[in-house]
């Protein structure tokens, strides 16, 4: 009899358990798709319903920091930063607080004539690094390499930016993960290489690997092979890579603005060059 | 005698009393039926309204046919649907449209205005539907095109970078022209040629002039829309880009198809631009202003399309958008024609650099559906209706003769002389005096006081530009402020668009959507570095030429 009733028990117990656990992913996922609403306060709501969950704790210190209406940063950066620090949490849940400690710290040094000195004991280079070597073939890798590298480009000093510079095309070199994710980091890098070093020759190169690797929004596929051809027939002189470039976009793009301006590079370039001088002092 | 009067009076304060509760009731009733689109007639009925702010001629009647048409589709359907056109006047729109939108019970299908935070609060992401084809499209070239692929911009004015989403969908697109009364141009200038370069214009513009005089009728050679500084704006920045386009070609540091106002000012700074080039757009601009009609500043559109109407206005520089109207209701013929060039004999030809393209034009009008619609489906179906290839074609070329949002469009009647032109395969070039709407007006001011007053066109303007570089500075400082703000808004995006991801009933197809929408942020993210870039770059050149240049 005893034995029955404890059986009894434990499968009321195990019952309850499952639709517990269901319900608790329900809410969960509820509460998820609230917040990439940006439906913070139905969010915060069923987060405070399964506080135990990590995904909930993430996503209440997420509020705190996002929510327009209760936007609250040393609040929320504490927050954060407790999850960062919790190194037991799940990977997905650990990745993003770490991700979003790091880059509000970092967007409040930025600001610092409006923040004060809110973040500045934070060192966002090490939440980065660790990212990259909990996760290196991952999207959030990318991010935290990109996010790291604004912060070395933000500064003035030159060893920070040849730093910079050496650690990006290790990243690139050795990143095993889809070649997607790392089309940020190549925009990223051509831009760094211009503005910083003028360096053309190694921007159209992480320029073409973006292209290859697929552009998201159409406008910047559309100017980003434009550039390509540009930076190869004016900056590098390599006419013949420049014609290929202009032909793929004669082709791809037909109703672009672009295509009058491409037509006028590849029919008479000598010429052109004569024209583009009306007026501008050689 | 009394008790009867009084007893009289009652009555008829009683009547009185029940025709005003009856007329009442009838009102009551009237608002109702017709808001809710008689469905308290008819249940079965399902009602959408769709709103915008287009008044002008063959827009409404355009759209009226087409909702004719989605009716009785609908109705052959078995499914009883009325469409409920709703304009508000452009001037009252964005009140009327915020007001909407936060009332909770907005129109269905609304014409999107403001800002991007607006949209992505208020109205539904329409990306997972642009990939699928239009089912309106079957039998036409675009069967199985994905609807996106149908717009002659692919849909890509109507992406939201920001947000990485499409919020609404496009309708048509526009350019510039002048309007000729022909009438008139013949009659003063004894010729119904158009002129088609700056002088020809302007011989034009004086034998209207003396036309006037000698009639003793006051005649306006050109008539502007002064108000709003529209057509001042559009001609300067026309006559500045057919002078300096070619520096779109080597003066962009990354290579870029455009140049930023830091990039031209540094070249101008470091030699490698001429200062009369730059300039060259105020003194043609300040020549065409001798034909504007004497207080022009305060004339807006309504009073110079009345005296174009009128017979007073010989040339009328304005959108497409009015090209019908003006068409439609002068009592004279009207002739279309493209801003003149610059002639080969004309004292700028040495920094003529061509004709700008008007390819590739983006598709304006976006119609957005909001989030508190009741009637997603049917908005939906709506929308993908009116964007078809034959009815939007029908909307904008037979009705309003706009030009059409969709490829492969039959530009006929006066849309042939409004159809987007090669030019010289130049694009156009944003002048570098301004940086926001503020400097935008200072500068625009400027122009009009050189042509009121008759001052000396370039100097005047440089040195106005000079003293007015403080308080640019300071718009740059907030354009900057705003990008720090974007780049926490971005990271926001970011972090929501993860996070929905991590639900574990997601759809694989919502999740490549997240997984592209998340590839667009992170490019977002690279152009606002960019844009903190050359600003930052432009406020230095900026506190350079503060201190010095003046001429």
């Amino acid at each position: 009899m005893k034995v029955r009733i404890k059986k009894l028990i434990l499968c009321i117990a195990s019952l309850f358990c499952f639709e517990w656990a269901v319900f608790a992913e329900t809410v969960v996922n509820n509460m998820l798709k609230a917040y990439g609403n940006g439906n913070y306060t139905e969010a915060r709501r069923l987060a405070e319903k399964v506080p135990g969950k990590p995904k909930a704790q993430l996503v209440k210190a997420l509020c705190i920091v996002f929510d327009p209406v209760k936007q609250d940063m040393d609040r929320g950066l504490i927050a954060l930063k407790t999850l960062y620090q919790d190194e037991d949490l799940p990977i997905q849940v650990w990745s993003q607080a770490a991700l979003t400690y790091g880059r509000i710290a970092q967007l409040v040094q930025f600001r610092e004539e409006f923040y004060g000195n809110l973040a500045s004991e934070i060192n966002t280079d090490e939440i980065f690094q660790k990212i990259i070597n909990k996760l290196p073939t991952s999207c959030e890798a990318c991010t935290a390499l990109l996010f790291s590298l604004t912060g070395k480009f933000h500064s003035s000093d030159p060893r920070n930016i040849n730093d910079a510079f050496i650690r990006l095309e290790n990243f690139c070199r050795d990143f095993k993960g889809k070649s997607q994710y790392l089309v940020p980091v190549h925009l990223f890098a051509e831009q760094k290489y211009i503005t910083a070093g003028k360096d053309y020759s190694s921007a159209v190169r992480h320029l073409e690997m973006a292209y290859k690797a697929g552009i998201a929004n159409p406008r910047n596929a559309e100017i980003i092979l434009y550039r390509i051809g540009r930076i190869y027939d004016q900056k590098l002189k390599k006419r013949e890579k420049a014609t290929a470039y202009y032909n793929e976009f004669l082709k791809k793009y037909p109703g672009s603005s672009c295509v009058f301006v491409v037509r006028r590079f590849l029919e008479a370039p000598k010429a052109q060059t004569k024209e583009i001088t009306n007026g501008q002092k050689k | 005698m009394d008790k009867k009067n009084k007893n009289s009076k009652n009555q008829f304060q009683k009547f009185g009393l029940f025709m005003a509760g009856f007329f009442y009731l009838v009102s009551v009733i009237a608002v109702y039926v017709n808001s809710s689109g008689e469905k308290l007639l008819d249940p079965s009925l399902k009602t959408i309204t769709f709103a915008h702010w287009n008044l002008e001629d063959g827009f409404r009647e355009g759209y009226d046919e087409a909702i004719k048409m989605f009716e009785e589709y609908k109705a052959s359907q078995g499914e009883k649907v009325k469409v409920i056109q709703t304009t508000v006047p452009w001037r009252g729109y964005p009140q009327w449209f915020l007001t909407q939108l936060i009332g909770g019970e907005p129109a269905d299908i609304l014409k999107l205005q403001g800002t991007d935070e607006l949209y992505n609060q208020y109205f539904i992401p329409l990306s997972p539907y642009i990939s699928q084809p239009n089912p309106f499209n079957k039998g036409t070239p675009f069967e199985k095109i994905p609807w996106k692929d149908t717009f002659h911009d692919n849909m890509k004015s109507a992406l939201n970078s920001k947000y990485g989403e499409y919020y609404g969908i496009g309708a048509y697109s526009s350019v510039f022209r002048i309007y000729v009364n022909m009438e008139l141009l013949k009659n003063a200038a004894g010729t119904d040629k158009l002129p088609q370069t700056l002088s020809e214009w302007f011989a034009a513009c004086e034998k209207l002039k003396e036309y006037g005089e000698k009639t003793g009728e006051p005649i306006i050679p050109i008539g502007v829309r002064g108000f709003d500084k529209a057509t001042l704006n559009y001609l300067f920045v026309y006559y500045f880009s057919q002078m300096n386009s070619d520096i779109n070609d080597n003066i962009s540091e990354a290579c870029y198809p455009y140049v930023t106002s830091a990039e031209i000012l540094d070249a101008l700074k470091n030699g490698k631009l001429d200062y009369e080039k730059i300039i060259t757009a105020v003194d043609i601009v300040k020549k065409i202003g001798r034909y504007f009609g004497k207080g022009f500043m305060a004339t807006d559109l309504e009073q110079t399309k009345f005296l174009f109407f009128a017979g007073r206005v010989g040339f009328f520089p304005e959108g497409t958008w009015n090209a019908y109207s003006m068409v439609k209701n002068a009592p004279f013929k009207v002739g279309i024609m493209e801003f003149p060039t610059v002639g080969v004999n004309s004292p700028y030809a040495k920094y003529f650099a061509g004709r700008t393209t008007e390819q590739g034009l983006g598709v304006a009008g976006l119609f957005g559906i909001p989030k508190a619609s009741k009637n997603f489906d049917l908005a939906l179906e709506f929308l993908l209706f009116t964007t078809s290839w034959k009815i939007n074609q029908m909307i904008m070329v037979d009705y309003c003769k706009w030009l059409p949002a969709v490829k492969k469009a039959n530009y006929k009647g006066i849309l042939k002389y409004c159809k987007p032109q090669i030019g010289s395969g130049r694009r156009m070039v944003e002048p570098p005096f301004w940086v926001s709407s503020g400097s935008q007006r200072r500068m625009l001011e400027s122009l009009e006081m050189i042509i009121i007053k008759d001052k000396e066109a370039e100097k005047t303007f440089w040195n106005d530009f000079i003293n007015k570089v403080p308080l640019e500075i300071e718009e740059c400082r907030e354009v900057l402020l705003a990008s720090q703000r974007t780049l926490l808004e971005l990271e926001k995006q970011r972090s929501s668009i993860t996070l929905d991801g991590l639900r574990t009933d997601i759809h694989p197809v919502y999740k490549q959507r997240l997984d592209i929408r998340y590839e667009l942020i992170q490019e977002t993210l690279i152009s606002s570095y960019n844009n903190i870039y050359n600003f930052r770059k432009l406020i230095n050149i900026l506190n350079e030429l503060k201190t010095k240049d003046s001429k």
